[in-house]
């Protein structure tokens, strides 16, 4: 029996109270929980408001509205990256319209160095050509190769023609509908005296990609025409990241990420269709040999904004 | 009753202790909001950055018996600014405003610890992933001196690139895998800034370039005579440069996101191997050319600064002036 209750049984009050007050007590503790939790849900909820004279007030005020109801321009250049045998640059540009200033409608295209007529190989690319001349395999202008018959020309065969750098694959264009979303808005000091602002965007959309790489084969894959590339068109997602930093009300200068995973064949090796996990060459170019890439680039890119005048908020 | 008064005690403290927690908040979110309201305001000219953190003053800091400049004026009157009222009210309201009042973190003569974990981006031949660790001292407020070493024997990896490259084209790449790498760097910090994000949120940030000097142990991969020839690692001289960006979530809390270019002469294995036995099992005859190699990597790692909390030079009228940990 509490205190309270032997304190009310000594004053005459009729015990039936004390069994009230130990229900009511459970109720009052019960009430004060839940007003405890309550004062915690109500500082979570105050914490995302600021009183005194800020109250109410925006995050940012004033904020240059660098996209909402403009039309961006961006001719841009983009280098491929962890190129195997194949290095490519694309000369392109992007459109984008902001539906707000955090959300952006576009897309981006470029063409590829391969397509404009000048490929740019790698030193394992070189290396290879390199090996593959000195051993001297293939029948080439009516001259029988010296090495014809060895073993290494027999085992090469299905993997190297004459003329190695012709059957790499190469991305000639890109085509990318995209969304572009700004989640960060803010500024750059360069050396605490040159100021800018700044967003940084992520994007996404699906991408159609011409790509030239090493036509199907099977049986004939030794024959110097089945070396010869095809153009396709893959469709693969696309998504990346990137910064913008504005120069003035109109132009900036940006900097992006981009990812295009998909498959191609790279090099024309045959490098699976049979064993476990089709992990063992079968003689054969087809799809099986045609390996998931990443295919990542960095782009630089000059943008501008039209109207050349933006909106502010309030 | 006794439970009672306790059970009211401890709603009171349950009470109080979000009401405290609530108060610091708030006055980080007044801080923020006081910084926020100069995002994008004015023309382009208005800087965005302060000098020295704290430099900027307000009236709070004028007023008599406070802790700001009235302490100064007491201890040395010459030093004590003055201000003609009505000259300062008579100032247009578009005066420039420096954006950030205070800097958001103080690095000057503290100490940032970085664990990390590199991953290889330019070898598509043998991944060289693994563990690092860097010290860093800041001399000023952008510059710093330190070491990192980074540690890679368990976790090199040969990728299936190089076993298809071999198989079809009979093409024997010489292959390097890497033990350990030390160096002394230097860092500078010519960018910084703050992003808002969504709207809601500040975070702060600044981007660095280092550069130095120290060792990579590597040793070649036995795979043109794999069967006599059994390397040892060797230290190679590597310089590096590299650029880096830090996002700070606290005082002295930040994530760190480097690519780095370790450049160093590495010795290959012999393309050739003799016919004899005796000179295929000769030391001598195993290794090759030398070749130039850039190892870049991305590192992603936190940073701590130690001292976790520092002091502001000159406080800042309604905000918190210690950088604590929060």
């Amino acid at each position: 029996m509490s205190t309270q209750a032997r304190i009310l049984r000594g004053q005459g009050q009729k015990p039936m109270k004390t069994t009230i007050f130990t229900k009511l007590k459970g109720h009052l503790l019960a009430m004060l929980a839940l007003a405890a939790v309550l004062s915690v849900t109500e500082v979570a909820e105050a914490q995302v408001h600021v009183t005194g004279p800020l109250a109410g007030a925006p995050a940012v005020k004033k904020l240059r509205l660098y996209r909402e109801g403009r039309f961006e321009m961006s001719p841009n250049v983009s280098f491929t990256l962890l190129d195997e045998f194949r290095r490519n640059i694309f000369f392109g540009l992007r459109l984008n319209y902001g539906i707000t200033d955090w959300l952006a409608v576009g897309a981006w295209g470029g063409i590829g160095s391969s397509m404009m007529g000048f490929p740019i190989n790698t030193a394992l690319t070189g290396e290879i050509e390199e090996v593959n001349d000195s051993r001297d395999c293939r029948t080439t202008g009516g001259q029988t190769g010296t090495g014809q018959g060895t073993l290494e020309c027999k085992l090469t065969e299905v993997n190297l023609s004459s003329n190695f750098p012709n059957q790499l694959a190469s991305l000639d264009w890109m085509a990318a509908p995209q969304l572009t979303a700004v989640p960060f808005r803010g500024k750059l000091g360069l050396f605490n005296s040159v100021f800018v602002d700044a967003d940084l965007y992520l994007f996404a959309g699906a991408a159609f990609v011409g790509v030239r790489d090493r036509a199907d084969c099977e049986g004939t894959c030794t024959d110097d025409a089945s070396f010869d590339t095809e153009s396709r068109v893959a469709i693969a997602p696309t998504f990346g990241l990137g910064f913008t930093f504005f120069i003035n009300r109109w132009m900036a200068a940006g900097a992006e990420y981009r990812a295009i995973p998909f498959s191609l064949s790279n090099a024309g090796f045959d490098v699976a269709g049979r064993g476990q996990n089709n992990a063992f060459p079968d003689g054969d170019i087809d799809g099986a040999d045609r390996q998931f890439m990443f295919n990542q680039m960095l782009t630089i890119s000059f943008n501008m904004y039209l109207p050349m005048q933006n909106k502010v908020s309030e | 009753m006794k439970h009672t008064r306790i059970a009211l005690l401890a709603a009171a403290a349950l009470w109080g202790l979000p009401a405290v927690g609530f108060a610091q908040e708030e006055g980080e979110d007044a801080a923020a909001a006081e910084e926020a309201p100069v995002e994008g305001e004015g023309e382009g000219d208005v800087p965005a950055e302060g000098g020295e953190g704290g430099e900027e003053l307000d009236d709070s800091e004028f007023e008599e018996g406070g802790e700001g400049v009235g302490d100064i004026c007491e201890i040395d009157p010459a030093a004590c600014p003055t201000l003609d009222m009505a000259k300062e009210a008579a100032k247009p309201l578009g005066e420039t405003i420096k954006a950030v009042q205070q800097r958001f973190i103080i690095k000057k003569h503290r100490f940032e610890i970085q664990p990390f974990w590199g991953v290889t981006l330019n070898d598509q031949f043998v991944q060289h992933p693994g563990p690092g660790l860097a010290a860093n001292f800041y001399i000023t407020e952008v510059m710093a001196v330190g070491i990192n070493g980074q540690y890679f024997e368990p976790f090199n990896v040969e990728s299936a690139f190089n076993a298809q490259v071999r198989r079809a084209a009979r093409v024997g790449v010489p292959l390097t895998e890497y033990q350990w790498s030390a160096a002394a760097n230097f860092s500078y910090m010519p960018a910084s800034g703050k992003f808002a994000g969504f709207g809601n949120f500040i975070f702060h940030y600044d981007m660095y370039v280092v550069g130095g000097i120290g060792a990579l142990s590597t040793r070649p991969i036995a795979v043109i005579d794999p069967d006599y020839r059994n390397f040892s690692y060797q230290p190679h001289v590597a310089f590096n440069v590299g650029v880096g960006l830090k996002i700070f979530f606290n005082r002295w809390f930040a994530a760190v996101l480097e690519v780095r270019d370790y450049i160093f002469i590495d010795q290959l294995e012999n393309l050739e191997v003799p016919a004899l036995p005796a000179d295929r099992a000769n030391p001598d005859n195993w290794l090759g050319d030398t070749s130039l190699t850039n190892n870049v990597q991305a590192q992603l790692g936190v940073s701590v600064f130690i001292p976790f909390s520092f002091k502001y030079r000159l406080p800042k009228a309604g905000a918190d002036t210690a950088g604590g940990a929060k």
